[in-house]
């Protein structure tokens, strides 16, 4: 399921297994855990973080 | 984070938004949640109040004033369906925020109806500009007004229709990122870096002109066209210092290169009337034995023309790229 560029699961099973599956899913989603921590973001969502299919400058004409 | 979402984005604000659901599930409460923010919303914390969250809802980023504000790079709005989840005891384990482009998903799945992964890729893997050697493929339909003026609007409407996407699938099924369409020309774009060496590059570009002429051949067929004076004209030629990048507005998303090659491979094309494709030799001694063996090109016995020379040279040729020399592929 991991490849090299994606995440450590979240360490809750629930969230882990929901996790995954958005993620083979190709969703573009984070993961917060009970207490609203960051612990997870699916490879879709860190690919669009990493601004690879947006405009490398602002859009301002 | 506010220039991972953009300047309108105000985190006072989004804390202001969200924190209420924070506190709600901070253990400890307020005191706790003092400590953990950030110092800059320290003093936030004593305007809000616990709110139960609700199971699901859904937002978009918008500044203090309602205004949608960019979303890490991407102009149109972006909303956010947070989810919350509980184990199967019940216990609330955390949330998901997943991420949508506001354009509705039948809108999304029209837009890329015809799409090609494999273009898509590509594309991605020039989002950002850069020096990439290429071979370049410039193919024009030659004679295209007096043939505009023969047939009905409707015909020649899908005839071009029928032109672009063959021409278009036939680039990218050898490799190639389809560049800008004029008129009734089309550019291909084909990158070392993805064809994984430049005579892997200049072999896909010549097999694609190849494959071109078959394929446009059958649209000028099915589109009840028969008429032998309907031909493809090509110019490939070889950019070693090509500057390549996507181009991204509201109205379409392109790959366009510059450089003074993209300008020679468009002299080379106007020079290759009577539907021939004529192939720089910059770009024939890009090949590899091998590659030109395989396209049945002798690399030792090849035979070049300037465009200077030729009877079909244009005069811009003759002006601006009379030294290009070129053979017949």
């Amino acid at each position: 399921m991991e490849s090299s560029d994606s995440l450590p699961l979240p360490a809750d099973p629930t969230l882990a297994a929901i996790a995954a599956a958005y993620d083979a899913a190709g969703a573009c989603a984070v993961f917060h855990d009970a207490e609203f921590f960051f612990v997870y973001a699916t490879r879709e969502f860190l690919k669009w973080d990493a601004h690879r299919l947006v405009p490398a400058e602002p859009l301002e004409i | 984070m506010e220039q991972a979402f953009g300047r309108g984005f105000s985190r006072r604000h989004e804390f202001m938004k969200f924190g209420p659901y924070v506190l709600f599930d901070t253990p400890g409460g307020r005191d706790v949640l003092r400590r953990r923010v950030d110092p800059s919303l320290v003093d936030l914390v004593d305007e809000i109040e616990p709110a139960v969250p609700p199971a699901i809802f859904s937002s978009t980023h918008v500044d203090g004033t309602g205004t949608p504000i960019p979303t890490r790079g991407v102009q149109s709005e972006i909303s956010t369906l947070v989810t919350r989840l509980h184990d199967s005891a019940g216990l609330h384990v955390g949330s998901v925020t997943d991420y949508r482009p506001e354009a509705g998903m039948s809108m999304v799945f029209s837009a890329l109806a015809l799409a090609d992964l494999r273009h898509l890729d590509r594309m991605e893997m020039v989002a950002r500009p850069d020096r990439r050697p290429a071979a370049i493929l410039f193919a024009d339909l030659e004679a295209s007004t007096p043939l505009a003026k023969r047939v009905s609007t409707p015909q020649y409407f899908a005839f071009g229709r029928r032109m672009v996407r063959a021409v278009d699938q036939c680039l990218i099924d050898h490799g190639g990122i389809v560049g800008r369409h004029a008129g009734d020309g089309v550019t291909g774009f084909f990158l070392a870096e993805t064809a994984g060496s430049e005579s892997a590059a200049a072999r896909s570009c010549i097999e694609a002109a190849r494959a071109l002429r078959t394929v446009l051949s059958d649209v000028v067929e099915r589109s009840d066209l028969h008429d032998e004076s309907v031909t493809f004209r090509f110019g490939l030629h070889w950019g070693g210092r090509l500057y390549v990048g996507q181009i991204a507005t509201a109205g379409r998303t392109e790959v366009t290169a510059l450089g003074d090659e993209v300008n020679d491979a468009a002299r080379i094309e106007a020079c290759a009337s009577g539907g021939r494709a004529l192939a720089s030799k910059d770009l024939i001694e890009c090949l590899t034995a091998t590659d030109a063996a395989a396209l049945g090109i002798d690399l030792n016995q090849a035979k070049y023309t300037v465009l200077a020379d030729l009877s079909t040279a244009t005069e811009k040729a003759r002006r601006d790229a009379p030294a290009i020399a070129v053979c017949e592929v």
